[in-house]
């Protein structure tokens, strides 16, 4: 199982009618790894995660799932999207929302052994008390851990998560961070995000998409990997230091 | 009052008020079922669309019937051929083409219209549109009563069976998709069954108000339902009510019993949200 390559992509092309999003990509990735993908808005990080998980077709190059194509692999990924993007007044509860993780194509109802991983699913993300409530009432983060819960259901190998902290609070995003490095223990975990201080720490590898895809070191947190996740029209905000006390001090 | 409704229901010189509640009372079933889908998935204008396209079938049946002799024809066999064709165009052209989706509506809501009037307008002999427009209880016949009954048991056998399916599409199609379920396919399925359900009751509300009916008690229902067979359960009695409450009134006051099922239905969901609205402030 270690280093075996679980996600392989070979001068991968993608373009959106005219427009070329993701250039000559290559890249694999490992079991047991935690890949952050970072990069500017528009820069093909979704689109990147689309052609993973097989919802988007490249236009040529190869991208192999444990060697075969995505699609014939769905059930090894499980795939968390944005909390944010779903509808605030759909009636769902959340066991309902796990449920949907263990969804087959044949009619007919949930079975045991389905209702047993959803609430092994809830256990891990600690969930378990509000199972019956209604998805809605729900706070951001705790919608996120429904949605992660959702994902393993289904007992992927390979998370997929887009944005997990945008649209939550420093506190929630922390705890997510620790959930996150627990499930790197069994799972190998792929993060689309803009936010590169949240993963550094726990992220082995880090892909900058911007057309084209670059491996950076993860181990160290400088100048040149804000700006190549940000671009370079930025400036730094030092949160470390406060002006005002500093002023105070001097004075 | 009442005691006169309940007379006339049990008077056999007028069964057609017998077979107004009974198409009503038969159709809330699945008006509860499709209409909380239609809401939750926020798709009512495809059910306008695909409702007002039926007149194009109504027309034809009844052009057809007269001016050719096909006396099996009734009005309401090309309201299901109209509109379950038209939910076809729709499903097709949402989920497989790069067409402006709202522009295709669109059209087949005000081409379906016009077919309509115009065999209509050649149908030999007085024919009133009013009638399909807005409803008319005496177009319900024996025959057409267990056309419904059919109708209505496929709705909620297909809904039932594939309700885990259809509920995550509304949930999460990307989602869905990944799960392996082909979602292109049952959202063709579902805007079907949405044609299927409008047809219920087009002669008892008619085709302008049939969407009302099928989005009103489910947007009520949805006011107090944490899950969506809750919302489906309380949309198909609230369904009911409307329309058994329509037809009693209007039988009573000599009123239009569309009309009259609407007006109940949206006092109903106002104060629905009034209470609610009340609720959250307290």
């Amino acid at each position: 199982m270690a280093n075996q390559n679980v996600i392989e992509i070979e001068n991968l092309m993608f373009r959106y009618s005219n427009y070329p999003v993701l250039h000559d990509v290559t890249l694999s990735i490992q079991a047991g790894d935690m890949v952050s993908i970072i990069g500017p808005n528009g820069g093909g990080k979704t689109t990147l995660l689309k052609i993973i998980l097989g919802l988007l077709e490249p236009e040529s190059g190869k991208i192999q799932v444990y060697g075969e194509s995505p699609r014939t692999h769905m059930g090894y990924l499980g795939y968390v999207p944005q909390h944010s993007r779903f509808d605030e007044q759909f009636p769902i509860t959340v066991f309902e929302v796990v449920l949907t993780g263990r969804l087959e194509k044949r009619a007919g109802f949930y079975t045991k052994q389905d209702r047993r991983a959803a609430i092994e699913a809830l256990e891990k993300v600690g969930l378990s008390e509000v199972t019956r409530r209604s998805f809605q009432e729900l706070s951001g983060g705790q919608r996120q851990r429904v949605l992660i819960a959702r994902a393993l259901a289904g007992r992927p190998s390979i998370l997929l998560l887009d944005e997990p902290t945008s649209n939550v609070d420093a506190a929630v995003g922390s705890m997510l961070h620790e959930l996150l490095e627990e499930l790197n223990k069994t799972h190998t975990i792929l993060l689309v995000t803009h936010d590169v201080g949240f993963v550094d720490d726990i992220t082995n590898r880090v892909f900058c998409v911007n057309n084209h895809v670059h491996e950076h070191p993860a181990d160290k947190l400088d100048a040149s990997l804000i700006s190549a996740a940000y671009g370079n029209q930025m400036r730094m905000v030092r949160h470390d230091i406060n002006l005002e006390k500093s002023k105070t001090v001097q004075e | 009052m009442l005691q006169e409704f309940f007379a006339a229901l049990a008077d056999p010189s007028v069964p057609f008020i017998r077979y107004a509640l009974i198409a009503g009372l038969l159709s809330s079933v699945s008006f509860g079922i499709i209409g909380s889908f239609v809401v939750v998935k926020r798709i009512s204008y495809i059910a306008g669309a695909i409702s007002h396209a039926a007149l194009a079938g109504i027309g034809a049946a009844l052009y057809f019937k007269h001016v050719y002799g096909l006396d099996f024809l009734s009005p309401l066999h090309g309201a299901i051929v109209a509109a379950l064709s038209a939910a076809l165009i729709i499903g097709l052209v949402s989920t497989y083409s790069n067409e402006r989706e709202d522009t295709i509506i669109g059209s087949i809501w005000a081409i379906g219209m016009a077919v309509g009037l115009l065999f209509i307008a050649r149908t030999p002999g007085y024919v009133d549109p009013m009638s399909y427009l807005f409803g008319n209880i005496l177009l319900v016949g024996r025959q057409e009563l267990i056309l419904i009954l059919v109708l209505d048991l496929l709705v909620i056998v297909l809904s039932i069976l594939f309700y885990h399916q259809f509920l995550a599409l509304s949930f999460d199609e990307e989602f869905t998709r990944l799960r392996g379920i082909p979602t292109r396919l049952y959202y063709v399925l579902l805007i079907l069954l949405i044609a299927v359900t409008v047809v219920l009751m087009v002669t008892v509300v008619g085709i302008v108000m049939v969407i009302a009916l099928l989005t009103i008690p489910a947007a009520t229902a949805g006011l107090f339902s944490k899950k969506l067979w809750q919302m489906m359960v309380l949309a198909g009695l609230f369904c009911a009510l409307f329309t058994s409450l329509g037809l009693g009134t209007s039988y009573v006051l000599d009123l239009p019993s569309g009309s009259t099922t609407i007006v109940f239905a949206g006092i109903v969901y106002l104060g629905g949200l009034l209470f609610r609205r009340l609720k959250q402030l307290t």
